[in-house]
């Protein structure tokens, strides 16, 4: 995987995205046991939106196919690994990719969302697989609970983790 | 016989893969990424088996098994 990194590391010098985060099923492998997935989920902030406004991820993959990194179905296989590219796509997405955690991986360097902005995407995406993961991450790791609701609190999220996490815990 | 003996038994089993879970959680994140494409080459192997269509397991290059390097790096 270090090759990839590398890959995206090069991507975000070259300006092709402004910046990148680890997020997903491998942010969770960060910072839990390993869990089954087969795509590193990658969320960048764009360099530019397109003059329609829309979101236009064309330069990257544009890049990457130059870099022989081409795409199946919806990831990019990047040095062997499939990577899907997701715009930060709300406010809460593109605090969490500005302000992850710097961390290596081998050699190289990269960023990976933050454990408490990770609780909180998983909490607002509110998939079962997500629902699941919450729970097993908040039996293996306790957040830092002033950092999460700030964050829940900012992103209007305190009654949405009450109803997923606070039946849990019984509070 | 009552079931008390299984009973310990059985909590002994889930004490020990609470144990084992946490440990997984300790190691490093290049060991772990490790771990995940073996649980990739178990599942593609099973969900093959079973007729279906597996997904690849990421394709790394051996040199990135942070188990090849030497000790101290990654």
């Amino acid at each position: 995987m270090e090759r990839t990194i590398e890959v995206l590391n090069q991507l975000e010098c070259e300006g092709v995205f402004r910046r990148y985060a680890i997020g997903g099923a491998v942010a969770v492998l960060f910072y839990a046991e390993p869990v089954l997935t087969y795509d590193l989920d990658v969320f960048v902030l764009l360099a530019s939106e397109g003059s329609s406004g829309l979101v236009d991820l064309s330069p990257i993959y544009r890049r990457l196919a130059e870099l022989g990194h081409h795409p199946d179905r919806e990831a990019v296989i990047v040095a062997g690994v499939p990577v899907q590219v997701i715009p930060a796509y709300n406010a809460l997405v593109e605090e969490a990719v500005a302000s992850a955690d710097e961390v290596r991986f081998g050699d190289a360097p990269t960023r990976v969302v933050g454990y408490e902005h990770l609780l909180a995407i998983m909490a607002q995406t509110g998939r079962p697989k997500d629902r699941e993961r919450l729970a097993s991450l908040l039996e293996q790791r306790p957040p830092d609970a002033a950092r999460l609701d700030s964050i829940l609190g900012r992103h209007g999220l305190a009654d949405t983790w009450q109803v997923l996490v606070g039946s849990r815990d019984g509070s | 016989m009552g079931l008390e003996p299984a009973i310990s038994a059985a909590q002994g089993v889930f004490a020990a893969k609470t144990r084992r879970r946490a440990a997984l959680a300790c190691l490093s994140f290049e060991e772990k990424v490790r771990v995940l494409i073996q649980l990739q080459r178990i599942a593609s192997s099973v969900v093959a088996a079973s007729g279906r269509v597996a997904r690849t397991p990421w394709q790394i290059d051996n040199s990135e098994n942070p188990s090849d390097r030497a000790p101290g790096r990654g």
